[in-house]
């Protein structure tokens, strides 16, 4: 979160462009402060993630009725550091007949714009690292991109449980975008703007959860789905697919993957406390603090259906999407419509 | 499980001649039948006397009478009976029809005792080692395969392996 | 399993079996009668009570040894005890590989209750070889049974529990309703036994045909279902535990005083002949063969193991199903590979 203050000294202007433009004389100092900003912005990520493991695992356990890791550390808050220690040193092994350049991207195009996101996210009612007025739309994007390195990761591992795995999640991610825009779109007409610092304030009366219970709903499952998190585990499921996308990763490149899942999950969090939660707002503590309270709501609940529910079939899936979700998404943007019509009439 | 209707066991054993029939044994009641009309009395206990479940396909291996001995057991649901039947083959010459097209439970039975015995099921669809690995050559279960037989085979294998100057494919040591 | 699929749906199966194979039924022709008891444990590990059963079923028949009243229903005791730990475990795993990983460990917690149980009174966890020719190996020790008692209505809690959880649950109807689903013919045909028999509509149970021990005196129904789905098999087992359960009841409070081992010599010769038997396992009709030529060790015995013929009936299940579906189907036969490949 110290990012969010770096990164605030450093803002020109709210527009994007003319920040690129400003650097187009490349200055050494500015240059060293971005790298700076960067390492920060990673070793942030990186705490936080081994935290969710951690959290994640002990939750779990207490749902399965069982310990979780309370070894190494004070109630085992190291394990997930051991782990990432032990990842980092592993060999990569490199399947033979892999293509390499695309082996070797796919990781990357799957973390780096997980981590893209946290660029739009508000810290206060008013201040976010990037002030985009386009802010929602970059963020439903990015996911996009995510889904494109998964592809990539199915594709170069010549393995045809990585390719099974990469197939069902283009079909999966391609379908389940649609209930996730449309979901959201309810609270873009609400407050007719893309800008997440605009829809906060938009929510300083009353939480739009109130007003788009459906769409909240509908957002929180697609946004499941899309992070490939159970019960839409299908991509990655242990038993019926090794590994999915993954089963020829091992090393430093495999716990890039890892880490995505997770910051994808800290991601999706974080967007429906902002969309329907208010965001950073509340009564006595500063409002970065209410956003993480929130953030880590949802995260609870996804966790906690993780460990309660079966997974899906892919055609069940895609059945449950287009045939429930879609119509439900498009009745309620109706309602909405007809609602503001009729609100702005009074 | 009771042993089945006297008269039944009577008609059967006016039908077929040349089956033997037992009783009075822990094993319950049942006929030695000679190879060539083993599918025809399967056939017959299946379809006429309701004999419509098999139990048990196996053979024992009688090296001092020269011959393997292919125990069938069946079983009737309704009436709760079971009667078996013991087919003397030859065992050089180790061969007998499949009962496949009759229960198809017989498919990986019969394939279990090739692999074990080495006894041919002709007309079985794929009869192939099933317990055994894929190039294996020899039937465990015969009584000539003993221990020491089989630590000499094993010691063969290794030899021309290392003659060939190729390293052990560890597949083939069972 | 070697699987022939056109895009997602499978259209052969070809189960590659034999990893597991570890010449039980040679081992056995070199052992004596009663030291080749410990091997069968072996064989179906995780229900390894019923083969200890089962061999000595034959071995008594073959040697006509009598066995007491009280080793009688111990046995049978010990036999619903070890069918609702099996029972947990193969739903437990079948839950597992659809993708929810709490119902294996609340299974496991279950599970253990019924080692701890075991431990008492034979000093073995898991491979009990508890079953001896002639009775029980040990008698029950002091509060045994107040200690079941209070293990039964534990586990009605659980089931509860379980209910709860799964049966409602929409996402997991969806997984299991209408897959794999085999008539009663068909099964039969492949000579399926069990709770895989009794989901496809055919109310067989050995325990009420031909029953041994004192199955007779006890008061139990034999659970069926009709459409032979994976989602029947799934109730099939559940309905089973309780079954179980019940007759734990029965048992518990008037099992008889006297003798729980027929005590005999450690060589036994049976008189030539041959002997078939079998009961009913959690995995279905576990039958043995064997053949004495008079001689102190066994001239041939076979295992007919139910879950075997099970597997060859897989090809038939998951015909034209998805392969998400073929993952489900093979954890609802419930099948164990130790005693597949003996």
């Amino acid at each position: 979160m110290i990012l969010y203050f770096v990164k605030k000294n450093l803002l020109i202007s709210d527009n994007p462009l003319s920040t690129i433009m400003s650097f187009s004389i490349i200055k050494i100092p500015e240059v060293l402060l971005m790298t700076a900003i960067v390492i920060v912005l990673l070793l942030s990520l990186s705490v936080m993630v081994m935290f969710l493991v951690w959290f994640e695992r002990r939750l779990l356990a207490f749902i399965q009725d069982r310990q979780g890791p309370n070894r190494v550390g004070p109630q085992g808050i190291l394990q997930s550091l051991a782990d990432g220690i032990k990842l980092f040193f592993k060999e990569s092994i490199i399947p033979a007949k892999a293509d390499r350049p695309l082996f070797f991207l796919a990781p990357v195009l799957v973390f780096v714009p997980a981590a893209m996101s946290f660029a739009v996210f508000p810290v206060n009612k008013d201040l976010s690292a990037i002030n985009l007025n386009v802010g929602l739309l970059y963020l439903f994007s990015l996911s996009s991109v995510g889904a494109m390195g998964i592809l990539l990761a199915g594709w170069s591992s010549n393995n045809k449980y990585s390719l099974l795995g990469a197939l069902r999640l283009v079909a999966k991610n391609i379908s389940y975008e649609i209930p996730l825009v449309l979901s959201t779109l309810g609270v873009v007409m609400i407050t007719g703007s893309l800008n997440l610092l605009t829809i906060i304030s938009g929510q300083t009366n009353l939480w739009f959860i109130f007003l788009q219970p459906i769409g909240f709903l509908i957002y929180l499952i697609s946004a499941i789905a899309e992070i490939n998190r159970s019960p839409f585990d299908l991509v990655e499921a242990e038993s019926e697919l090794i590994g999915g996308f993954h089963t020829e990763y091992s090393g430093f490149m495999f716990a890039l993957f890892f880490f995505a899942e997770y910051v994808n999950t800290v991601v999706i969090s974080i967007i429906a406390s902002i969309l329907f939660l208010g965001g950073p707002q509340g009564p006595l503590l500063p409002g970065i603090v209410w956003l993480i309270i929130k953030a880590y709501g949802f995260i609870v609940i996804i966790m906690w259906i993780r460990g309660t529910l079966v997974r899906f079939r892919i055609d069940q899936l895609l059945h449950f999407c287009w045939k429930r979700l879609v119509p439900l998404a498009l009745l309620n943007l109706a309602f909405t419509a007809l609602g503001i019509t009729i609100w702005q009439n009074i | 499980m009771n042993i089945p209707e006297f008269k039944n066991l009577q008609n059967i054993s006016r039908q077929f001649p040349n089956a033997q029939w037992l009783g009075f044994l822990p094993a319950g009641e049942g006929f030695i039948i000679p190879p060539g009309e083993y599918h025809r009395l399967c056939e017959t206990l299946k379809h006429d006397y309701g004999f419509t479940y098999l139990s048990c396909l196996t053979a024992t291996d009688r090296i001092a009478k020269n011959e393997f001995e292919l125990a069938v057991h069946l079983e009737n649901l309704d009436k709760n009976e079971i009667i078996w039947i013991k087919v003397p083959i030859d065992r050089k010459y180790a061969e007998v029809q499949t009962i496949t097209d009759l229960w198809s439970a017989a498919d990986y039975l019969e394939r279990e005792t090739y692999d074990m015995f080495g006894i041919i099921f002709r007309g079985h669809q794929n009869l192939s080692r099933i317990l055994s690995p894929e190039n294996e050559t020899t039937h465990p279960l015969r009584k000539d395969f003993t221990k020491a037989h089989n630590m000499e085979y094993g010691r063969e294998i290794m030899q021309k392996l290392i003659q060939k100057k190729k390293p052990p494919d560890l597949s083939l040591t069972c | 399993m070697i699987t022939t699929v056109e895009g997602e749906t499978v259209k052969k199966i070809e189960p590659v079996l034999g990893y597991l194979h570890r010449g039980f039924e040679k081992l056995g022709e070199y052992k004596l009668y009663k030291s080749g008891l410990p091997l069968t444990d072996r064989m179906d590990y995780l229900a390894s009570i019923f083969n200890n059963h089962v061999y000595s079923l034959a071995v008594e028949k073959l040697c006509k040894i009598e066995v007491p009243l009280r080793a009688k229903y111990i046995r049978v005791l010990v036999c619903e005890l070890d069918r609702i730990a099996s029972h947990a475990i193969g739903i437990g795993a079948f839950l597992q590989d659809l993708g929810n990983p709490t119902p294996f460990v609340y299974m496991f917690r279950d599970r253990e209750e019924v080692y701890e149980l075991f431990e008492e009174i034979c000093g073995a966890r898991q491979l009990y070889s508890y079953i001896r020719p002639g009775g029980v190996l040990l008698d029950l020790t002091a509060g045994f049974e107040s200690r079941t008692e209070k293990f039964c209505q534990k586990m009605d809690k659980f089931l509860e529990e379980y209910n709860d959880l799964l049966d409602n649950n929409e996402i997991f109807q969806l997984r299991t309703k209408n897959i794999g689903a085999i008539s009663g013919e068909k099964a039969l045909n492949y000579s399926l036994s069990g709770p895989n028999l009794r989901a496809s509509g055919i109310s067989k149970d050995l325990r009420k045909d031909s029953p041994c021990e004192i199955y007779d005196r006890l008061d139990f129904d034999t659970c069926t279902e009709e459409a032979g789905d994976v989602w029947s098999r799934y109730k099939v087992r559940m309905n089973e535990i309780r079954q179980s359960m019940r007759i734990i009841q029965q048992i518990l409070g008037n099992i008889p005083g006297g003798n729980y081992l027929n005590q005999t010599p450690a060589v036994l010769t049976p008189s030539p002949g041959e002997v078939y038997t079998s009961v009913e396992s959690p995995r279905g009709q576990l039958g043995i063969y064997m053949v004495s030529d008079g001689s102190e060790k066994p001239y041939r015995y076979k295992i007919r193991p139910p879950s075997f013929l099970a597997v060859g009936a897989l090809n038939e299940m998951i015909k034209n199903e998805k392969i998400a579906d073929a993952i489900a189907i093979l954890g609802s036969i419930d099948i164990v590979l130790g005693e597949v490949d003996r």
